[in-house]
């Protein structure tokens, strides 16, 4: 209530002289707290963005006014009040922030050491004000350079609504339409930033991308987009994400990502969440509630999704594929680790249009503690998707007889020469597979590690090298305490 | 206001009014019905439960709350589509819109065979420990209806340690006459006590010249400790007929449930199958086929629900979906927090024969315990090319060598009954539609 | 002082809801550094539970009695502790875990005990090399290395794994539990020598077998006789071939 009347209180004060009718100070760096369509023309007033991007936002909102939360998913959390929140903060100031580790949480620097991170990146992730953090920003700037000289467009997405309005105008949303779900409808009212990549026709962009320097250069906030463009012939490979907990006051985040791969494009995203999980009883934690889509336009596109999932208190993700071109193909490669109280409910979705169109999904689910999963998958064969192909394996591991793990599959089959196999195990680690590695001398925890590990290989396997190495780690952190 | 009663598809004005000779357990378990329908109402798409079955076509159609006095039709009239079991190797009972016509005078000591209506006005202690507690229809609209309308029905007792000679075989006609649509809700229950051992077979018909029938029907089984029953049933209704068919099973310690539901005619019919595993080293096994067409729309919904550690179960259907057809599977297998050493298994695959042919499958696991053995798997797809054309190669022609395949497939699941009469009668259902079919052309590739 | 001594041992087996049930009725056994005994028995005698109890593994209760490594009380440590000691078990039924490769599985385990020594991990090209070292010496192919642990192996691959899985992490004392079963005359040759170049003054072993065929091939310094639960008899290795014509039910008897 109180924050309502904030926001009157200053459209009240303002002399109204803005051509939107918008009053509010773009001078301060926190919009009061709430939503409005105040907040969203301050967002984009913020931004400095063209008017058909604030009309976009302003359809967004009308829109979600009139939507539900979803609550079809298996996941619990208490009610969340829109208005209690805030939708725009600047980056938090310098003074703020820790001036050493030694301010910064001891279970985060631990957990940090476990992961082998060095103690400058360590700074970073933990948000410690020090200048050592711009070494990493100059190099970030200067590999953007060499990029940009190839034709590679990286930026965030606002920059890229100034510098590249015409592809942002004719891509954003073109996936992930504004009205698509409550949360991406309300991403696309009050998203703040996120990333922006074209690779132009036929170039294999030579690195990985990595959002590892957009880190260093802004704080995206929870409200993020992100919008990747192949164009024909083009490769890219994408990264999201760290291996590191991350600093957060946000609890819920809302992101939308938007792939569209052009004739003979393939597009690998890559996401390492290990968001907050909440204490051992639940309390705290990231809401992770995500919008990922692909649109494997061109004929012979390809799109890979990998995820390794392990944090955030309830996660709400299912990164799919619109498989539009002819002989297009989507891959869907998941982690996801629930422990203590944590909730997932996550998945992926083929909808194949064009012909011969080949989707593969293979998903790792384990829980352990009290956490409770659910892999929910949407396998589509549209009548005139001849010879398409879908192979999806989907298995999950418990640890502990209190968790849960739960496979919910939909497979939609409208055309006969379309072929779906759909397989699924739920089993547990076998007191033998433990003894066995104990007997060679490997304590406890580790074994369990090494045959998480196992069990998720196949996964693991499609990450980017170095990001891989971080991950087997990961899995064996977070599964910490699921033992004994 | 009015009463919203009035609102409500398929509830009569009159109920309200109720049956007062009624004891008041029954009349409870009516209200209770009564309120989880119109709380719910005829469920839509929008409902988890009945996402890929569509019911909204119900409400064009006028139906009236059958009244009983439909006589059986000639057993002439409705031979093609029964079972073809003789009448003296079984115990036949016909069920004209779900009640009795007539019931076996031969039953062996300790088995009973009744008419619901009959006990619940003259023994309602009979079936009091049963009707209404072995089914949990509180998420279950349409099973909820049920109980609210539920007049009569069959009703098979056998006592502890009975072992029946002979099948019994329910001739189950749908029949509305005159022209007028009837809707039933038939209540069926079933009791096997400890040791006892039974086969029941249904066949479920629609009698000559019939106009639209809804049959809502809802099926009570408790088997008791080492008790085996062995449910089977042809779905082999009109294009006229709409069934849904909701099968609530208990099974206490080493009991078994083999079921198999074999569905080749009706226009919409849903078999939903449930199963509660309450006793240690109970078995079920929930198996089945179905051949959809011509805008047929065959829903098989099935929930295995682990109760306690120790039990096993399988689901494993296999249709066949031709043009105009759609099948639904939906399969789910729970398994409780404690119960342990599960082993559940799933299988369903469908083959398409058609472009104009839809498969729905959605096999779930919902999974409490560790150490539980469960999987499940699932393929859509149409005949195999390779065995096709090893087929075409020896000469057969490809109409036959399609039709060879289709059955081979059909019957490597009817397989699952014992060998003996009651399958050759199964396998011979499948062929006689077969033949019906034959004529229908063969879409693939044109 | 002895490698192993056991005294007396009790042990029962957790039986599900029938309850404990008495295995090993008062094992009495010492084995020497340098020494290889063998235990034979018919089935049932205890054999398996005897490497089992000594090695560790849950489901076994100690009811009675000592075992001793090393000067060490055996049963205070946790099966990874009494491993990093030096003890090793060769599976009678090797584990397959899938998605681990054999050679990760293997430096992870070798670097585990490093590190309760307070020793660096091993380096990679170091492990490379003597692992492919011994690989060779035990017919073992370099792809093996690269599967998962034990995941397709064939019955004398996975044998032959359990060797190459001891001689890397070098114990004092080896545990074969019927290394021999599942094995034809070829493969179980290529495992006996690869056991027989183990053999080393300061290291023990203990070989548990049904055949004596075995035992033509690993010759042992001590042969028991386990029968319901007890030593019923010990002698040198003659005492092996007189079981293999006699048969057990002389000393089944004996034991009754």
């Amino acid at each position: 209530m109180a924050a309502t009347q904030d926001t009157i209180d200053r459209i009240a004060e303002a002399s109204g002289t803005y051509k939107y009718g918008f009053v509010t100070d773009i001078e301060s760096d926190k919009a009061p707290k709430g939503l409005s369509e105040d907040i969203v023309r301050f967002i984009s007033a913020k931004k400095n963005e063209p008017e058909w991007m604030l009309d976009w936002r302003l359809k967004a909102y009308r829109h979600w006014l009139t939507m539900k939360e979803p609550d079809w998913a298996k996941v619990g959390y208490p009610a969340i009040d829109y208005q209690d929140a805030y939708y725009y903060a600047a980056p938090k100031s310098r003074d703020d922030a820790p001036k050493s580790l030694d301010e910064v949480d001891p279970e985060l620097l631990r957990t940090y050491e476990k992961l082998g991170i060095p103690l400058k990146e360590q700074e970073m992730l933990a948000g410690v004000a020090v200048d050592a953090v711009f070494d990493s920003v100059s190099v970030a700037t200067t590999y953007k350079k060499k990029l940009e000289e190839m034709g590679v467009i990286f930026c965030s997405i606002s920059e890229a609504t100034q510098r590249f309005p015409e592809l942002v105008q004719k891509y954003i949303g073109s996936v992930v339409p504004y009205s698509d779900n409550f949360f991406a409808t309300l991403n696309s009212a009050v998203f703040t930033d996120g990333s922006f990549v074209y690779v132009p026709k036929g170039l294999r962009c030579p690195m990985e991308l990595s959002t590892y320097f957009r880190i260093n250069e802004q704080n995206t906030g929870q409200f993020e987009r992100t919008l990747i463009i192949a164009d024909e012939g083009a490769y890219v490979s994408y990264l999201e994400g760290c291996t590191a907990p991350q600093r957060d006051d946000n609890q819920l985040h809302a992101a939308v990502v938007e792939l569209i791969a052009m004739d003979d494009a393939e597009i690998k995203y890559s996401t390492v969440q290990n968001w907050y999980p909440g204490d051992e009883t639940g309390k705290g934690g990231i809401y992770n509630f995500v919008t990922k889509r692909a649109a494997c336009r061109g004929r012979n596109s390809k799109v890979m999704w990998t995820q390794v999932e392990t944090g955030s208190a309830v996660t709400w993700k299912y990164p799919s594929c619109i498989l539009q071109g002819d002989n297009s193909v989507g891959e869907f490669y998941s982690v996801a680790i629930t422990n203590n109280a944590q909730q997932a409910d996550t998945g992926t979705k083929m909808i194949h249009i064009g012909k011969k169109t080949r989707s593969r999904i293979i998903s790792k689910g384990i829980s352990a503690g009290r956490a409770d999963q659910t892999y929910r998958g949407l396998v589509r064969m549209m009548p005139k998707a001849e010879g398409a192909r879908n192979y999806t394996q989907c298995d999950s591991l418990l640890i502990g007889d209190t968790c849960g793990a739960h496979t919910v599959p939909y497979i939609e089959s409208r055309n006969p020469s379309a072929q779906v196999e759909h397989e699924a195990t739920t089993s547990r680690i076998s007191d033998d597979q433990l003894f066995y590695c104990l007997q060679r001398g490997i304590p406890e925890e580790d074994a369990v590690a090494l045959i998480v590990n196992g069990f998720c290989k196949e996964v693991l396997q499609t990450l980017p090298m170095e990001f891989a190495v971080e991950a087997q780690k990961l899995v064996g952190i977070s599964l910490e305490g699921s033992v004994g | 206001m009015t009463d919203p009663v009035e609102t409500i598809p398929l509830v009569p004005e009159t109920l309200a009014a109720g049956a007062n000779d009624e004891p008041a357990w029954l009349s409870d378990l009516r209200r209770a019905g009564l309120s989880i329908y119109t709380e719910r109402g005829l469920p839509t798409v929008k409902v988890e439960a009945w996402k890929y079955t569509s019911l909204a076509g119900l409400k064009k159609i006028p139906y009236v709350l059958d009244d009983g006095g439909v006589p059986a039709p000639a057993d002439a009239d409705i031979a093609g589509d029964v079972l073809p079991l003789p009448p003296e190797d079984t115990y036949r009972v016909t069920l004209v819109n779900g009640r009795p016509t007539d019931l076996p005078t031969d039953l062996p000591a300790g088995v009973r065979m009744a008419r619901l209506a009959d006990l619940l006005e003259a023994e309602p202690a009979l079936v009091k420990p049963y009707l209404g507690r072995i089914a949990d229809l509180s998420d279950a609209p349409m099973g909820a209806l049920n109980g609210a309308l539920m007049r009569d029905g069959v009703v098979i007792l056998v006592d502890a340690g009975i072992v029946l000679d002979k099948p019994i075989h329910l001739v189950s006609i749908a029949q509305a006459p005159n022209g007028q649509a009837r809707h039933g809700h038939p209540r069926h229950l079933i009791v096997l006590g400890d040791g006892a051992a039974a086969t029941i077979v249904e066949s479920r018909v629609t009698g000559p010249e019939s106009a639209e029938t809804l049959c809502n029907a809802v099926t009570e089984i408790a088997v008791g400790a080492d008790a085996h029953l062995r449910h089977l049933r042809l779905v082999n209704r009109a294009e006229t007929a709409v069934d849904l068919d909701l099968t609530e099973t208990t099974l206490a310690d080493r009991a078994t449930y083999d079921a198999f539901t074999l569905t080749l005619g009706g226009r919409l019919v849903r078999n939903e199958g449930r199963v509660r595993l309450r006793g240690a080293n109970a078995w079920a096994g929930l198996r089945g086929a179905y051949g959809a067409r011509d805008a047929q729309h065959f829903d098989t919904t099935l929930l295995v629900d682990h109760v306690v550690p120790d039990a096993r179960s399988d689901q494993v259907f296999k249709g066949v979906v031709d043009a105009g057809g759609k099948a639904v599977f939906q399969g789910k297998v729970i398994v409780r927090k404690d119960a342990q050493r599960t082993d559940g298994n799933q299988l369903h695959k469908a083959l398409l024969l058609s472009r104009d042919a839809d498969a729905y499958t959605k096999p779930e696991l919902e999974i409490y315990a560790d150490d539980v053995k469960c999987s499940h798997g699932a393929t859509v797809g149409e005949l195999d090319e390779n065995q096709l054309f090893y087929l075409m190669a020896r000469g057969i022609p490809e109409a036959d060598a399609r039709a060879l395949l289709v059955e081979a497939f059909l019957d490597d699941v009817v397989e699952a009954i014992p060998e003996g009469p009651l399958r050759d009668a199964f396998l011979a259902s499948v062929r006689a539609w077969q033949t019906r079919r034959h004529a229908s052309t063969w879409e693939i590739g044109a | 002082m002895a490698l192993l001594d056991i005294k007396d041992l009790h042990a029962t087996v957790d039986d599900g809801d029938a309850g404990p049930k008495p295995i090993l009725k008062g094992i009495s056994l010492t084995i020497n550094p340098g020494e290889v005994h063998a235990v034979m028995g018919p089935n049932g005698a205890g054999k398996s539970t005897l490497s089992n109890v000594i090695s560790g593994r849950p489901g076994y209760t100690v009811t009675g009695g000592s075992v001793t490594y090393d000067g060490v009380d055996l049963l205070e440590m946790e099966a990874d502790a009494r491993a990093r000691a030096g003890l090793f078990l060769a599976f009678q039924y090797p584990v397959e875990i899938p998605g681990v490769a054999t050679g990760t599985f293997l430096k992870t385990a070798i670097n585990a005990r490093r590190k309760a020594n307070g020793e660096p991990e091993i380096e990679a090209l170091d492990f490379l090399k003597l692992m492919k070292a011994n690989a060779k010496k035990l017919g073992v192919a370099d792809d093996m290395l690269k599967r998962p642990v034990n995941v397709g192996f064939s019955g004398g691959e996975k044998k032959r794994a359990e060797v190459l899985q001891m001689a890397m992490l070098e114990p004092r004392l080896c545990l074969l539990d019927e290394t021999d079963s599942g094995l034809d005359i070829d493969a179980l040759k290529v495992v006996a020598d690869g056991v027989n170049a183990l053999r080393a003054p300061d290291r023990g072993m203990l070989v548990i077998t049904h055949y004596q065929r075995l035992l033509d091939y690993i010759v042992p310094d001590v042969v028991h006789v386990l029968a319901d639960g007890r030593i019923v008899k010990s002698g040198d290795k003659s005492l092996a071939l007189e079981l293999e014509s006699k048969g057990y039910a002389e000393f089944t008897g004996a034991a009754a």
